[in-house]
Formats: structure tokens, C-alpha cells, sequence
């Protein structure tokens, strides 16, 4: 899905950008509030990576950000990390002329390692948007082939299956000249879908979930439930880098921090052993859904997988389901482990999820947790045993972090708390 | 608030507390300068130097350079050995002690800390023996009596003792080198580990032994530790130890609240509770033992919530099967090097601080016990 961009040496060379959207083709009427959403987001990116001044245009399916100076190379990765866009095209700007237009074809393959890209073929596509240009798309194509092939011996020309397809726009003011594109996650421009609750444990699963779903261009919240005392301040850590690492990928990311210690204490008290880790799940829902209706998020996002582990049968999950009021997507339900793996990697949080953990799930957890719940034993047990006092005070104590699109993460303090001396 | 991590370090007396701003405020020169200022405040030096030399009987015979805490110390004094061919050491020991042998000395060896006074070179050649006197997590003390036999069976050892753990906590040690000064080369302390400041220490030395400096500046310290030295710091540690050599008259006391402790340890625990080095010398002012079946850093925070403090190793309670190799040195079975507690006291803690310590790792154990169900 994502490239290995360190082979396109993009840092300072790029004066204009095209940005293709993905799905947008399929929105009718509402289409003109997603590509609001994106130019936004677009916006926000140029903001934090761009300090000069730009110009953000609009035609039919793309964007094009041009600036008097160039971009870099962390801004066009931040870029290609937006939901909502199909790929990325840094182009040269040049006068359109065919000399200059050579010229700029020429550079752009040189500077390209085309040996570590395995890049062999390529082909000219022109697109003569300015019908005025004296010289037809076919011609112009065939010439800067030609003299493409003299100067870098080492590529054939293949029309139809090539390795590289060099693109030159003619416009009315300056020609556009690009060599490669920089595939985007696609998806729906953030923020565009609703607004989600995602449970984040430090494990791989469900950062990969919460990312899904920011792809679906939904405004992805995130919530973990801290275990302290049984767990100590190094899990915090881990979750707030898992919450960096996700954070590039929207504009302005929530991360609420809720204290399960002491209602986890009390539930391991009280139930019998094997419903434990059931229980603290429904418990977990609970308070989650809570935040949600607070925060209006209108589902819950878990990194549940099927039978990975012994928690989550499809018995286990019908339960909770039932109980949740709300809504309660499962993003990775139908991956193996290794296709999340896999996608954990690209989005870079693999490395930081299997960093080993304080879990307290597993300390209290016993060997053969409940596959199939009975039904009876836990509608008794939670009419007979009330957790409102635990649910309450873990909401009143949550903390609040703020990702920032480049992923800074910072503490919120309510005002409430800070007293005048 | 109970704070039982003194080995770790310790708040300031109440006299070094008031030294250090008075120090800070007024006695603001430069104590190398010429004029009367810097003369006065160099004079002040020189008293806190000959406190601490007379505390060890080491004024005639020995030399001491300030430092900026033990780690430094030892440093210098071991990276200076560079006539000894062979350097001992206990692996168990802190790392400030054995990274620069193991850094200095191709030929190095690990002993156990039995046997740390009685190994040496067969060949009669020159062999450093570097060693914490107090082991900051076992409490474990060594026998000084033990330096005698070391001596005589090889009379080219050249023994350095970091002191940091045992100074003013251990009586045998005041006055020592009045008498034995030929049995220890030299010896490191540590400021902020007995009621004074942090970012002061010093090194005690034999009068011919070469230093050697690292670094080159104003030739303060016999030019082995050149800059300007830190008249407020090492004031107010005068101060520190003015009290202490008090308090260490009366550390009779402290080996009965030492005792006590672990009577209530033993009859809050019964046969659940470990204590890996009961049979050894120890200090007073430092116990570790053993919990099993409870991670002992969800016991400390447990404890941290309601406002007690102590300590454990490094490792945490996570998944990961990690042998501690300090611990291991030390002859802890690899199966408890999660479970070990370290409590360290000042002469300041009351024994109700320790009633009330063993209480709540009572209640919080037995409470994790039954949760976990280990029983």
C-alpha cells in the first residue's frame, strides 16, 4: 500500500503537486463537502510543513498545490498519509516548450535511482490541455521519447505495461512534467464519515482497526483503559507512541486515558474467575459507550479478531454486542494475523506494539477462560453487583491528549483542576 | 508520607538545608580568588576536608580530592590503577564499580563476594581489589577485619572501598585508617546518601598514590580535578556530617529498628516472606527480601498510592523472563528476580513509620494474593 518513498530523493526539488482523490467519483451532490473536507486537511498539512506561501487549486478530480519554494520531503509523506487521496504526483513546473519540456524529463529520470526502483520500461502520456499548443499529444510523446532513450540508455519503451509512465500536462501558462506517483491509503477524506470511539490496547490489532477506519474517513477518537497500580507508567508511554504514530493521519486526534485499576480489582473480586475477562471487556464497553455519548461518537471500534484468542469466540462477542448500547464495529474480524501484521508495519506501529508490557488482562486472566457464557450467571451476576460507583469515577478521572498532525502529543488540562494559589 | 529509599538517596538534614541557602547566598566567591572573600571561603573548605579525613583517622596518611559524587570517584581512583596487572571484582557490585574495571583492565575478575578479600594473584603481581564496603541492594557488609588476611597474602593489592553506602552508617569504619592505614589504598563517598546535598562526593587517597586527571583546567584538587569547587555543597555536607557523626554514636538504636523490622516482617509474613542474606553482616539501614508469587513492582505501586515509597530492581512484571544478572551474582534464585523488595532507612525513620510500612504491604499482599489466586 505504501511506498518506500527514500528511493525518490524528493527533498527540495518539488515546486507543484497534484493530489488525485480516490473514491470522490462515486459522491453526486455531496461531493463538493468532501473535497471541502480534504482541501482542509490539505490546508492543515501545508500548515505544519510548509511555511511559505502556496496556492491550492481545484479542478475536476485532483488538487494541485504549487509554492514559490520548494517542498519537503517530510511534507510530501505527510501528504501521501492523507485519507481521501488516491496518490500523489510531484511534478516539475516548466514553460511549455518542448525544449524546456525535454529538458525537465531528462533531470527528473536522472535524479532517480532507477536501479534500486527495478525500473526498466517507461512511456510518455501528454495531455494537451491547452488546445491552443501547436504541436499534437502523439507528437509531442513520441519526441520526448525519442530523445529520452538516446540519453538513458538503459530504458525501453513499453506502451503498455510500463514500469514508469512519464506524464506531461500542457496547460495554458506552464507544462506540468512528472516521472512518479505516490500512491495515497485512499479511502474518504477524514472527518467526512462520523465520529467513532476507538479501544486502544498496546497490542497490534487495534491500532490497525483504528487506522482502518481513519482510511473510511471517519473521525477516529481513542481510548485506553489504564490498568495502574497492576500495570505501571511504561504502558502509558507505549500508548501514547502508538497514539503519535496514528495521529498523522487526521488532522486533530483525542486520546482519553481512563483508570480501570480499581474497577478491575473489584470485578476480579466478585465474579468467578473464568468470566473475568469477559467482564472486564463489558465493563470496558460500558464506560467506552459512556465517552462516546459524551464525546458523539455513534460506534465503538475494538481490534477484536476472531478466535485469535480464547476471549473472543463468536460467543463472547454476541454477548457483548448485546449489551453494548452502542454500535460496535470490528475492523480486523476478517483478517488473518499476518494481513494485520502486515498492515501494522506500513502504518508503523508493529515495531512499538510488540515492545513486551505489563498486561494486566493476563495477570488476572486464568486458563480456560469462558468460550460460551452462560447466559443465567451473567445477567444474575450483574443485576446482584453494581459497578456504577467504578464506571463513574474512572470517567470523572479520565485524561485527556491532543495528537496534533504531526503527531505531537499533548496533555489537555481542564481548567477546573487548576486552582489559583 | 513514608519514605523508605534512602539507599537511593535522602532529603538534606535540617542543618545542611539551612548551610545551603546561607552558603548559597553569602558565600557566593570564587574560593580560589585572591582576595580575603575567596581566602575565607577556601579556609571554610579545608575545615570540611579535615572533618571527613579525622572522621577516618586518615588525616596524617591520606589525601582528599572533592568530586562530584562516588561514581566519579571511583572512576578516578580506578582508571588511575594503571600499574596493576589484574583487577577483582563483585559482579553484584554497582556498576559505577566494576564498567570502569571491566573498561581499565584487560585481565579482570568476577568473584563472588565471599570471596572478594581472599582471591588474588597467584604470580604476587600488582591487583586491584575494587568493592562496595556496604552493597547498595543487599546490604551485605564487608568484614573489615577481612583486609588483614587480604594484605598479607598479597602484599601488592591495592584495595579501594566505596564507602557511599557506609559512611556514618557503620561504626568500625570511624577511625579505621588511624590504625590500618596500610590496608586501604583508597575509598569514595557519596554526599546526598546521608542527609546532605546532591552533586558532591569525594575521593580518599594514600598520600603517594599518582592520580591521574582526565581533564585539564585551574588546577584546583591537586590538578586532578580541576574547576571551581562548590563552596555551598560542600558546606552544607560539613554540616551533614557534623550531625550524622552524632546520629552514628547512637546507631545502637538504629540496629534495634533494623531488627524490629524484620521481627514484623516475619510475623506479618510468616513462611511467605525471604530474606536472601539473613545470615550475612549487614547494615542497618538497608533490607531487601523476597515476596513470591506477587510482582513486586505492582506491590511498590500499590504502596505508592498510599503514599509509601520503596524500591525493586529494574525489571518489570511484564511477560518477558528476564534474569537479572546483578541479582543472580548475588545468589538470588533467577525465579524470584521479580519479587525482590529493597527498603532503606535514615536515622530519621521512626520505627511507627515501620509498623505502618509492614501494615499496608501486609493488607496490599495478601489482598493480591487471593486476587490472583495464588494462595
Amino acid at each position: 500500500m505504501m511506498t518506500d518513498l527514500n528511493s525518490f530523493k524528493l527533498d527540495s526539488c518539488y515546486y507543484s503537486i497534484l493530489v488525485n482523490v480516490d473514491e470522490l467519483w462515486l459522491k453526486g451532490k455531496n461531493r463538493p463537502f468532501y473535497y471541502q473536507a480534504l482541501r482542509q486537511h490539505i490546508i492543515t498539512l501545508v500548515k505544519n510543513y510548509h511555511w511559505h506561501s502556496y496556492k491550492l487549486t481545484h479542478e475536476v478530480q485532483r488538487f494541485v498545490i504549487s509554492s514559490e519554494e520548494s517542498f519537503s520531503e517530510e511534507f510530501i509523506q505527510a501528504l501521501a498519509k492523507i485519507p481521501g487521496i488516491k496518490n500523489i504526483v510531484p511534478s516539475k513546473k516548466v514553460k511549455s516548450d518542448l525544449d524546456s519540456i525535454t529538458h525537465a524529463c531528462i533531470d527528473e529520470l536522472k535524479r532517480l535511482n532507477l536501479s534500486a526502483l527495478n525500473i526498466k520500461t517507461f512511456k510518455v502520456e501528454t495531455f494537451r490541455i491547452d488546445k491552443k499548443f501547436p504541436v499534437p499529444s502523439m507528437s509531442v510523446s513520441r519526441e520526448i521519447g525519442g530523445a529520452i532513450l538516446q540519453s538513458c540508455t538503459a530504458l525501453k519503451v513499453d506502451i503498455h505495461n510500463p514500469d514508469l509512465q512519464i506524464e506531461i500536462r500542457i496547460m495554458p501558462k506552464n507544462s506540468h512534467v512528472s516521472a512518479f506517483k505516490i500512491p495515497g491509503i485512499g479511502g474518504l477524506p477524514t472527518a467526512t464519515t462520523g465520529k467513532v470511539l476507538s479501544l486502544l490496547s498496546g497490542g497490534i490489532d487495534s491500532p490497525v482497526s483504528s487506522f482502518m477506519m481513519m482510511k473510511r474517513g471517519c473521525d477516529v477518537n481513542l481510548c485506553f483503559f489504564y490498568a495502574y497500580p497492576f500495570v505501571g507508567e511504561a504502558v502509558k508511554e507505549k500508548i501514547l507512541k502508538l497514539a503519535s504514530k496514528l495521529g498523522v493521519f487526521q488532522r486533530c486526534t483525542n486520546l482519553y486515558v481512563v483508570n480501570f485499576g480499581p474497577a478491575q480489582e473489584k470485578l476480579a473480586k466478585t465474579c468467578l474467575p473464568e468470566y473475568r475477562t469477559l467482564f472486564f471487556r463489558k465493563l470496558m464497553i460500558e464506560i467506552a459507550s459512556n465517552l462516546a455519548a459524551e464525546i458523539g461518537a455513534s460506534a465503538l471500534i475494538t481490534g477484536d479478531s476472531l478466535g485469535q484468542v480464547s476471549s473472543q469466540t463468536l460467543y463472547n462477542m454476541a454477548y457483548l454486542d448485546e449489551k453494548s448500547p452502542t454500535m460496535i464495529l470490528r475492523p480486523v474480524s476478517g483478517l488473518n494475523k499476518s494481513e494485520i501484521i502486515e498492515i501494522a508495519k506500513e502504518i508503523g506501529t508493529y515495531e512499538t506494539s510488540i515492545l513486551p508490557q505489563d498486561d494486566a488482562c493476563s495477570l488476572f486472566a486464568v486458563k480456560h477462560p469462558i468460550l460460551v457464557p452462560n447466559r443465567d450467571y451473567c445477567e444474575r451476576f450483574m443485576a446482584e453487583n453494581s459497578f456504577q460507583e467504578e464506571i463513574e469515577k474512572a470517567q470523572r478521572g479520565k485524561t485527556h491528549f491532543v495528537i496534533t498532525a504531526r503527531g505531537e502529543v499533548k496533555e489537555i488540562i481542564p481548567i477546573t483542576t487548576i486552582r489559583p494559589s | 508520607m513514608i519514605y523508605l529509599d534512602h539507599a537511593a538517596s535522602s532529603p538534606l538534614v535540617p542543618e545542611a538545608l539551612k548551610m545551603l541557602s546561607e552558603a548559597n547566598e553569602c558565600f557566593f566567591a570564587n574560593p580560589s580568588a585572591k582576595h580575603s572573600l575567596g581566602h575565607n571561603l577556601a579556609n571554610k573548605i579545608e575545615e570540611v576536608r579535615k572533618i571527613i579525613l579525622e572522621h577516618f583517622g586518615a588525616d596524617l596518611k591520606f589525601d582528599l580530592i572533592f568530586t562530584s559524587g562516588a561514581t566519579e570517584s571511583n572512576n578516578i581512583f580506578i582508571q588511575s590503577c594503571t600499574d596493576c596487572s589484574t583487577a577483582y571484582f563483585f559482579s553484584g557490585d554497582h556498576p559505577s564499580l566494576y564498567l570502569p574495571v571491566i573498561h581499565t583492565f584487560k585481565e579482570h575478575h568476577k568473584i563472588s563476594l565471599k570471596n572478594i578479600l581472599s582471591e588474588g594473584p597467584s604470580d604476587n603481581q600488582k591487583s586491584l581489589h575494587a568493592v562496595s564496603l556496604v552493597n547498595g541492594q543487599s546490604g551485605e557488609c564487608l568484614n573489615l577485619d577481612e583486609l588483614k588476611k587480604l594484605k598479607s597474602q598479597f602484599p601488592q593489592a591495592v584495595v579501594f572501598l566505596d564507602c557511599s553506602q557506609a559512611f556514618t552508617k557503620v561504626f568500625e569504619l570511624q577511625g579505621f585508617l588511624r590504625r590500618h592505614f596500610q590496608l586501604i589504598d583508597g575509598l569514595s563517598l557519596s554526599a546526598h546518601k546521608m542527609g546532605g546535598p546532591k552533586g558532591i562526593g569525594a575521593l580518599i587517597f594514600k598520600k603517594n598514590f599518582k592520580l591521574q586527571s582526565i581533564y585539564l583546567g585551574g588546577g584546583q584538587e591537586k590538578g586532578i580535578r580541576p574547576g571551581t569547587l562548590s563552596a555551598p555543597l560542600i558546606l552544607s555536607w560539613g554540616e551533614a556530617i557534623k550531625k550524622r557523626e552524632k546520629d552514628l554514636l547512637n546507631v545502637g538504636a538504629m540496629k534495634v529498628r533494623y531488627l524490629k523490622l524484620i521481627e514484623m516482617l516475619k510475623l506479618s509474613f510468616g513462611d511467605k516472606i525471604i530474606f536472601p542474606f539473613e545470615n550475612k553482616l549487614n547494615s542497618f539501614f538497608i533490607l531487601s527480601f523476597i515476596l513470591p508469587s506477587i510482582p513486586a513492582d505492582i506491590l511498590i505501586r500499590h504502596l505508592e498510592e498510599k503514599g509509601i515509597y520503596l524500591s525493586t530492581s529494574s525489571a518489570c512484571s511484564s511477560k518477558i523472563e528476564g534474569k537479572n544478572p546483578v541479582f543472580a551474582a548475588m545468589g538470588i534464585d533467577d525465579l524470584y528476580h521479580k519479587n525482590i523488595l529493597r527498603v532503606s532507612l535514615s536515622y530519621e525513620t521512626t520505627l511507627a513509620e515501620l509498623q505502618i510500612f509492614t501494615e499496608e504491604l501486609r493488607t496490599v499482599y495478601f489482598n493480591l494474593l487471593e486476587l490472583f489466586g495464588k494462595k
